[in-house]
């Protein structure tokens, strides 16, 4: 008992410190692709390629001075930019990030708990954001914020239900909801080749979820200042973005996960494999960032319920006749 | 016109979506046109010409005989230059040459001179100066020419008007 209870607050304290190591340095990789992208060279002063950026942009924002507008809501302004931070860093606890291993002779699996509806948990989680974003946006007492707040909102909602639905395909086949039956149901072939539509629609859409370009309505540099964080200043505002690249390491875990085989793969160790595969999920999301313009907020809204909407519907239905078909 | 369907097709948005993305990651390979500019600098073409200097001889005199060429040419009237005379001393011999100029004879007593005119001071204002480069092409002493120097940067109005001294040193 003594045992289980050590490995699982080991397991939890290196998984939040690499969440926010990764989420401090996803950073630096994204300003470095950026900058490759649009044939620049990005930071190269702080360390050796600017490998230092990360903590000097943190010791800045630390020593910031913390301006709280006159007029907000002070609780909730403080409180949301935790909402934020907080289901990201909680959603990666069923997440599993390799294969169990054996100390001492007991098995310990590599996740730090596997819980029976996995992907409820994920999805309940995740959605949680959007609540640090309205209020945030809410209680700074600023129109821009609470125009980027509402258009977050809306964003929000639309895309969680092609979001969701992408999965159900995936729910379908493995036909359990836990994350490490899922990834052991993917010994032999990726989800990714029977699900490719349902790839694509959850990449869409959690890009969308995450308000990431080219999805950032709500925090539309050329329309609405900042969106939502317009009010923010220093920690809370670091927060917001720790936030906002933990959910991108959560969201490429997800997709590893769900759709990549997890941990899985030959030769190398199985920790490794997972952090190579969420790697290239991240360059892929980092990719579409720097590749598309914003859409216009019309566009945003079609595409979520016209196109996305349908097309999960019509991956769910199809994957149903096939199975029956197949008669598994 | 078909250009409606075209727009319209799922196909042909998709494409345009790939090709994005093949843009971007072609840029991505390829090496950045940026530089770091203070550590690393471009290299500067032969013909560049920045602000004017003065040229001295060997022995450190200046070349300048002070004939109001350039100042005369100059578009913008950044050049001020006052004419005087060096005093060599009692010592210093006149060739045959020079004792019979007699310019000097207005020159007050006890003052020697080689004989040339010599600026008593030569003043360019770079913030009028629009690097023509005219004062060098009409200078008949090869005194004065371009420098290369583009990282100048002054604090008040009155350190932009280089005097002699800081006209030899500049480059």
């Amino acid at each position: 008992m003594i045992f289980w209870l050590i490995a699982e607050v080991i397991k939890i304290l290196i998984v939040f410190a690499c969440l926010l190591a990764a989420a401090a340095y996803l950073t630096l990789l994204e300003r470095k692709i950026a900058a490759r992208i649009q044939n620049r060279m990005g930071p190269m002063e702080a360390g050796f390629h600017g490998l230092l950026q990360p903590i000097a942009d943190g010791i800045k924002l630390f020593f910031k001075e913390d301006i709280i507008p006159a007029g907000a809501n002070k609780f909730l302004f403080l409180l949301a930019p935790i909402i934020v931070v907080i289901p990201a860093l909680t959603t990666f606890a069923v997440i599993p990030f390799g294969a169990p291993v054996k100390i001492m002779g007991h098995t310990v699996p590599l996740q730090i708990t596997d819980v029976n509806i996995g992907i409820l948990f994920i999805l309940a989680l995740t959605s949680l954001g959007v609540y640090g974003v309205v209020l945030g946006g809410w209680a700074s007492n600023s129109k821009y914020s609470l125009l980027g707040g509402i258009r977050t909102a809306a964003q929000m909602i639309s895309y969680e239900v092609a979001l969701v639905l992408s999965i159900v395909g995936i729910i379908m086949i493995a036909g359990d909801l836990s994350l490490a039956k899922i990834v052991s149901e993917q010994s032999h072939m990726w989800f990714i080749v029977y699900q490719p539509v349902g790839f694509i629609i959850y990449l869409i859409a959690s890009t969308a979820e995450m308000n990431r370009v080219p999805f950032d309505l709500g925090e539309a540099e050329g329309e609405i200042v900042a969106g939502f964080h317009t009010e923010y200043s220093s920690m809370e505002f670091a927060f917001y973005f720790i936030g906002e690249y933990a959910q991108m390491v959560v969201n490429s875990a997800i997709i590893v996960t769900l759709f990549l085989g997890g941990w899985q793969g030959p030769f190398l160790p199985s920790v490794l494999w997972f952090l190579i595969k969420v790697f290239f999920v991240i360059l892929i999301y980092l990719w579409l960032r720097w590749t598309y313009p914003r859409l216009r907020y019309d566009e945003l809204m079609d595409l979520g319920w016209k196109f996305l909407l349908p097309l999960a519907l019509a991956n769910i239905v199809v994957t149903g006749f096939i199975m029956i078909l197949l008669n598994r | 016109m078909d250009t409606e369907k075209q727009e319209n097709s799922i196909i042909e948005i998709s494409k345009n979506f790939l090709v994005g993305l093949k843009t971007t990651i072609k840029t991505f390979f390829q090496k950045p046109v940026t530089f770091q500019y203070p550590k690393e600098r471009l290299a500067i073409a032969e013909r560049f010409r920045a602000f004017p200097h003065l040229n001295v001889n060997g022995d450190g005199s200046l070349r300048c005989v002070a004939c109001f060429l350039c100042q005369t040419v100059c578009p913008s009237e950044a050049i001020k230059i006052k004419s005087g005379y060096i005093d060599y001393g009692l010592e210093h011999e006149l060739t045959e040459r020079q004792k019979h100029n007699h310019s000097l004879d207005k020159l007050k007593a006890g003052t020697f001179n080689d004989g040339r005119r010599h600026p008593s001071s030569f003043e360019i204002d770079l913030l009028r100066c629009i690097c023509c480069g005219y004062c060098e092409e009409i200078c008949p002493e090869e005194a004065i020419s371009m420098g290369n120097d583009y990282e100048v940067a002054f604090y008040t109005r009155d350190e932009a008007i280089y005097g002699i001294e800081k006209l030899v040193k500049s480059r």
